[in-house]
């Protein structure tokens, strides 16, 4: 039983064969013809959904609302809602005034958009939850404080650490409040989704987030249940540290390889997760490149103990049902698969021609945002944040251009610039920042720099 | 007229040791109270419960806090038209009164003139103050706009540190009457006897939500034994600005107080009902981390967070 598996990977024995985990969020919606805000707002539409889901994809385990914005919009955030996409922060109730919220403001089963995601977590249990292990989301409480005070936080953990360790601590109060609730409604996993992680150095993280985070999966093991720690970004630095906080699990996405990351995951003895590239592969690649993918995958990591295949993460809205159904084949039959796609020559995406700018004749200093998705991944959008407050001070000097993964063209030129992490800022073509979102100062005395030149 | 008179002190300093001395004191008069407390679960409120006396019971924040202030003033009103000479309100421990006296006049046209504010009473902790008065803003705000203030806890300081102490008050209140005692044991009647509401302009409460610490509620509904619950105590009282509760434990019900490292522990003849041992932190929320390490190792299964 699928269940079962996930249950023993996640306590470190071994298994018959690899489990298998859809994150299908919002794309669960659109296997029944629903827009993400459609299927979010309505607990009839989230479960057909995930029944879809569950039979197509066969899953050993699932999630059953992706969305982070939750907690935030309890606490006060406005969101934008997209119909391809789950919503995004609009609007940060602490950025113009640093303080702590209320606990009169904690999550409770009436808050928010709760009573809907409960009213599906029970019913999904029931219809499937005797055979798939259900994962309950949660914010992690480093991106809900960004949600909270906006990109301004990344400055704070320079100027006031106190003050994010602080909030940090808040949130965590929140998450073990989320972590409560969806215990409560029968989930069996919690996970910590805190994509944010990956754009914070270690020595950052141990200094204003470890003991948070430690004490949301102390927590969640005091209630018997299992733990997990999501990230997106090139978390390949990070992943000691988060090893460090004591989840059961760690899942990445394909900016970190994985290989590598499960020699120190296995240090620790904690089960991994991941990392079917999204876009590359899931949305835009042919069922055997994501049968490919998977056999590689596997092929790449000897000891299959604490081992999960999954996409990177929040598969896109619109992937292609066909090669999610084909990952899942290639998980749960490898032997067959490996004959099936025995002669396959990839094809490859990135044959687009595309023009380079000529930075040197352009009298404008060129930044260029490389991102995945600027309204989904939240460190993109807090990485596009940070040029656009910066910008009206730059604008005589310099632009700026965004590209998007999803985007066929801009994938091409992602390879074509060499840029092999997102997100990543480049300034007249070349690499400034790798997954690190620069304060206001840093990025204005940069540019100037180039200007100079 | 009802006199009213508002306890101060931070956690642990014998607030609530204070009204039981005054409901002893004052047997006899119509005495009532507003206790507040921090968490979720008021312990305090348990300790007062007695024959003749008129308690309100708040929790969740303090009362000087925008986020339960409305249920202060409601029970304000509420006790207004009960029969009473005097009514105590005990703040909780962070609580900061600077807008004591204003809260009191601003219900006046729905109270009508019934409260006669006398002050606010600051108890001080005499082995913790000197040094929390520089940490904490609410303690400092507390001796501020207080109109005395008794030293408690002086058996278990030297002259030298009391005389420390004692400057540390008058260097922020320099006026202010003060007075020694063990268990808050004094002439009570004639402390707050001569009390008037301290002349300082009411300032806007610090009291935002962001001066709360985190709170703990430990709870469980088997016995625990009397070495277990001691060894939990001790683990993590040193972490902790305050622990109090009540435990059931297999020598029978047992109260709980603990201001850092002073642990006690009393026997209670009352029905207390499951366990509820409320921990306020005073590391942050790592506390959630020591709390459930120290329950592994000394009541697994017994106690959850």
């Amino acid at each position: 039983m699928g269940k079962e598996l996930i249950f023993r990977s996640l306590m470190h024995e071994k298994t018959e064969r690899v489990p298998w985990v859809p994150f299908a969020g919002v794309h669960a919606g659109k296997l029944k013809g629903y827009t993400a805000e459609e299927m979010l707002k309505d607990p009839d539409k989230i479960v057909t959904s995930l029944e879809e889901v569950a039979k197509i994809y066969m899953p050993d385990g699932m999630p059953v609302v992706f969305d982070l914005q939750i907690e935030a919009e309890i606490l006060g955030c406005e969101l934008l809602w997209a119909k391809d996409n789950p919503p995004s922060v609009k609007t940060h109730p602490l950025d113009s005034e640093k303080s702590i919220p209320c606990t009169c403001k904690f999550p409770s089963v009436d808050s928010g958009r709760i009573p809907v995601v409960l009213e599906a977590m029970k019913r999904v249990k029931r219809s499937v939850g005797e055979d798939i292990a259900l994962y309950g989301l949660i914010c992690g409480p480093f991106t809900l404080a960004s949600h909270l005070r906006g990109s301004s936080i990344f400055m704070d953990m320079v100027k006031d650490p106190k003050y994010v360790k602080e909030l940090i601590g808040y949130c965590g109060q929140v998450a073990c409040r989320m972590a409560d609730i969806y215990m409560e409604a029968g989930m069996d996993v919690i996970a910590v989704v805190d994509p944010l992680i990956s754009q914070v150095s270690p020595k950052h993280i141990e200094k204003m987030m470890l003991e948070t985070f430690t004490a949301v999966f102390d927590y969640i093991r005091s209630r018997e249940r299992f733990s997990c720690f999501f990230v997106c970004g090139n978390a390949s630095k990070q992943i000691d540290v988060m090893c460090r906080t004591g989840p059961d699990g760690i899942s990445v996405d394909e900016n970190v390889d994985l290989p590598k990351a499960k020699e120190i995951t296995d240090r620790y003895n904690i089960n991994i997760g991941g990392n079917i590239p999204l876009t590359t592969t899931m949305l835009h690649g042919t069922q055997q490149d994501n049968m490919k993918k998977v056999m590689d995958l596997m092929d790449s990591v000897s000891d299959h103990t604490n081992f999960i295949i999954s996409p990177g993460c929040d598969m896109p809205y619109a992937t292609p049902p066909e090669n999610t159904v084909a990952c899942a084949q290639a998980v749960k039959n490898p032997e067959s698969t490996r004959e099936l796609i025995k002669n396959y020559q990839p094809e490859g995406i990135i044959d687009i021609d595309i023009e380079i700018p000529d930075y040197e004749a352009s009298e404008k200093v060129i930044i260029e945002l490389f991102l995945l998705d600027p309204e989904q991944c939240a460190a993109c959008t807090y990485m596009l944040a940070a040029v656009e407050d910066a910008y009206e001070d730059i604008k005589d000097m310099a632009e700026y251009r965004v590209y998007k993964y999803f985007i066929k063209e801009d994938i091409a030129r992602t390879a074509k610039m060499g840029v092999k992490n997102l997100p990543s800022i480049c300034v007249n073509g070349e690499i400034k920042w790798i997954s690190i979102i620069p304060s206001r100062e840093e990025l204005i005395n940069v540019i100037k720099e180039y200007a100079d030149k | 007229m009802i006199k009213v008179f508002l306890i101060t002190g931070f956690l642990g300093a014998g607030k609530t040791t204070f009204l039981k001395e005054a409901f002893d004191a004052f047997k006899g008069m119509k005495t009532g109270a507003v206790v507040n407390e921090f968490g979720d679960i008021n312990i305090d409120g348990m300790v007062l419960r007695r024959e003749g006396i008129k308690l309100a019971e708040l929790t969740g924040g303090s009362i000087f806090c925008s986020c339960i202030k409305d249920k202060f003033v409601d029970s304000l009103i509420e006790m207004s038209k009960m029969d009473m000479d005097i009514m105590f309100i005990e703040a909780s421990g962070l609580a900061d009164p600077a807008n004591m006296g204003e809260i009191i006049a601003g219900i006046k046209h729905k109270t009508g003139d019934v409260y006669d504010y006398k002050g606010s009473l600051c108890i001080a902790d005499g082995e913790s103050f000197a040094e929390l008065s520089d940490i904490l803003i609410a303690v400092k705000t507390q001796v501020e706009f207080a109109s005395a203030v008794i030293i408690n806890k002086i058996d278990l300081i030297d002259d030298g540190k009391l005389e420390k102490v004692k400057a540390k008050i008058r260097e922020i209140n320099p006026l202010i009457p003060i007075y020694g005692a063990v268990r808050c044991k004094l002439d009570i009647k004639k402390v707050i006897a001569d009390m008037e509401p301290s002349g300082k302009p009411p300032e806007k409460s610090k009291n935002t939500p962001e001066n709360r610490a985190e709170t703990f509620v430990v709870k469980g509904q088997r016995a625990v034994g009397m070495d277990a619950l001691k060894g939990f105590i001790k683990d993590i009282a040193g972490e902790s600005y305050r622990v109090k509760g009540f435990c059931i434990t297999e020598e029978g019900p047992v109260r709980i107080s603990a201001s850092g490292t002073a642990i006690e522990f009393f026997p209670w003849k009352e029905e207390i009902g499951d366990t509820k041992i409320v921990v306020i932190s005073a590391i942050g929320f790592r506390m959630m981390s020591v709390i459930l390490r120290s329950i592994e190792k000394n009541a697994k299964g017994i106690f959850t967070v």
